[in-house]
């Protein structure tokens, strides 16, 4: 009875702490996120390799030093109010790739390239700085 | 009899090794061609790298003189050698930010100035006469396209002396904006000097430059470089279209036909090969027939590809800015209306919207055409090859003999940024990419190296060699 208790326990647990494996929205080839050299991973950098999700999303302070990203990789080709010119529009309905529509999915095109101008920012930016660019383009929804 | 009979199967046999030219240049829209297209036989291609390490390239030439050598253009202002076994040399062929002790020669302020392009002369080997192409800092921006000597004892490298030695300005073309220069330069088939000069910039054309027979922008020009005296540095091939037309001549109101006065254009730049043109940022002659393929850059919603004859006597209007592609512009809505002016392409893709507010397109787009070449094998006979810079697709154009059409075939979908290309001496199709933004951009030495690829039949691939990466459905 003791041990019919636990191993469910035990397998629950294994589950919930297996990364996620991100995948090239180009050819959905997998995508090696691991750090470059000298970068430290954040919490908000592990929290989403292992749950996908963006901690930065509603963090005033993130929210602002993603604009200043934003603007500085971003705005070029997405227009400063993410709309849209030489690069697609990040506030509508539809995407691209459907998957821009998670931050997971976001993460691929802007950590690891599509295709043609929209480059694979892994060579640039930080993790850590993608997730807050992520964040600040799903505010400009709003 | 004999004799009758052999001059009758020689006539046969004379008639039959002509080319027949059986392409037709569209005269409506609805025949000129589109994505979704089949080239005759399906080609399948890849790209194969050949070297990389570059720092924005947004050209390559090959000398043509045997050594297999190709010279890609690096923005900044910079030529680098790859040799034919793809070993990149380390010190420049050519370093234009050196040559001026107050500074570098090139402006690249902007994205769009810079180091455009080499061309060698036809008789390289013989004279070592190279040109480049790039937008001047002393002279503000301008279009200069400069002649140099390349020592043959040198043949790798053209030190700052040698450059201002030889140095020979063929062409100052001042620029009012910095975007549409064109870029490239080639020598056609015919041995002069082809040109392509973007509109002069801003964005549909407010000085109406395309159709401006007095300016040199929006058009592509060609001028005999290979002048008896030392001065002028040109002169105008005397078949250019414009050239009669321009001339002064006695007066005469009466006894001339309407077509006859509209033959008269005082003030045409008798360089103008073919105008209406936007930014013809890259082009390509055809090294079997000839034929010259123009990859003109399209506003907010069309690409546009030209082509023309072998035969043709220039002065082609390709309709900007009346026209974009096939369609008005500017361009309204899903029904919009207006004159077709002018000569029409032979191919044209749409940008994500084909027209304002239009539902994005998921597939069969792009922004902004790079031409590469003209291939002549792997299965193709004729086709344009052209990239874009950003989708990253790569088109094949070509004309297809048994449908007596224009067919436009997806050929690749790389992740590749295009940015310029170009025909090897063996004939197949060089292409060159960079990690570049368009505005906002970091500086011509501060993005992620570019490379240099070779377009070869899908089944031609090395064994071993480091191919493009596809998109597959």
């Amino acid at each position: 009875m003791f041990l019919s208790c636990v191993m469910p326990l035990v397998s629950v647990s294994v589950q919930a702490q297996a990364p996620i494996q991100f995948r090239s929205a180009f050819d959905d080839s997998p995508l090696n996120v691991q750090p470059k050299p000298g970068e430290a991973f954040s919490d908000a950098v592990k929290e989403f390799h292992t749950k996908g999700r963006n901690r930065y999303r509603d963090d005033a302070n993130a929210l602002t030093q993603g604009k200043a990203l934003y603007n500085s990789w971003c705005q070029g080709c997405h227009l400063p109010d993410g709309s849209g010119r030489i690069g697609p529009s990040l506030i509508g309905d539809s995407f691209t790739y459907d998957r821009v529509s998670s931050d997971v999915g976001m993460f691929e095109v802007i950590y690891g390239g599509a295709a043609g101008a929209m480059q694979p920012f892994s060579k640039r930016i930080s993790q850590d700085e993608i997730l807050k660019i992520i964040a600040y383009v799903r505010s400009l929804k709003k | 009899m004999l004799r009758l009979i052999s001059a009758f199967v020689a006539s046969i046999g004379l008639a039959l090794a002509l080319p027949v030219a059986s392409q037709t240049i569209p005269k409506s829209p609805d025949q000129v061609a589109r994505p979704g297209g089949t080239l005759p036989g399906n080609p399948k291609i890849a790209l194969v790298k050949i070297a990389d390490g570059f720092n924005d390239p947004i050209g390559v030439a090959s000398a043509f003189d045997g050594t297999g050598r190709l010279f890609v253009v690096e923005r900044v202002g910079r030529i680098k050698v790859v040799n034919k076994d793809g070993s990149v040399v380390p010190e420049p062929f050519l370093d234009l930010t050196k040559i001026n002790p107050l500074g570098t020669e090139v402006q690249t302020v902007f994205v769009e100035q810079g180091l455009w392009a080499i061309a060698f002369h036809p008789k390289f080997k013989s004279n070592g006469y190279a040109f480049v192409s790039f937008a001047s800092v002393p002279f503000n921006g301008a279009n200069l396209i400069v002649r140099f000597t390349v020592d043959p004892a040198s043949p790798n490298q053209v030190t700052t002396e040698q450059f201002n030695k030889t140095a020979k300005v063929i062409l100052n073309i001042p620029q009012p904006y910095y975007n549409h220069y064109g870029g490239k330069i080639v020598f056609g088939p015919d041995g002069y000097l082809y040109v392509g000069k973007g509109d002069g910039g801003w964005e549909g054309d407010p000085l109406d430059a395309g159709q401006t027979l007095t300016v040199l922008w929006g058009k592509m020009l060609r001028v005999n470089v290979d002048t008896k005296e030392e001065n002028p540095a040109y002169t105008i091939p005397h078949d250019n279209p414009f050239l009669a037309a321009s001339k002064d001549r006695m007066m005469s109101l009466f006894g001339i036909t309407e077509e006859g006065f509209s033959k008269i254009k005082i003030g045409a730049r008798p360089e103008i090969w073919a105008y209406g043109l936007r930014n013809p940022w890259q082009f390509s002659f055809d090294p079997k027939t000839g034929d010259l393929w123009i990859g003109d850059v399209g506003q907010n919603h069309w690409e546009e590809i030209d082509w023309q004859p072998r035969s043709s006597k220039g002065g082609e209007n390709y309709g900007w800015k009346h026209n974009q592609a096939s369609h008005c512009h500017p361009t309204l809505g899903p029904n919009d209306v207006c004159p077709i002016v002018g000569t029409l392409p032979v191919a044209e893709y749409p940008h994500q919207e084909p027209y304002p507010g239009a539902a994005k397109l998921k597939d069969g787009w792009g922004c902004s055409v790079t031409g590469l070449g003209v291939a002549n094998y792997a299965g193709m006979d004729g086709v344009f090859i052209a990239g874009d810079w950003c989708s990253g697709r790569v088109w094949g154009v070509g004309w297809d003999k048994s449908a007596k059409k224009w067919q436009m075939q997806e050929l690749l979908h790389t992740a590749l940024q295009f940015t310029g290309g170009n025909n090897d001496q063996d004939g197949s199709i060089l292409a060159v990419n960079c990690y570049c933004f368009y505005t906002d951009d970091k500086g011509a030495t501060s993005n992620p190296p570019g490379a240099l690829w070779r377009v070869v039949g899908a089944s031609d691939v090395p064994a071993g060699a480091e191919t493009a990466k596809t998109r597959v459905r």
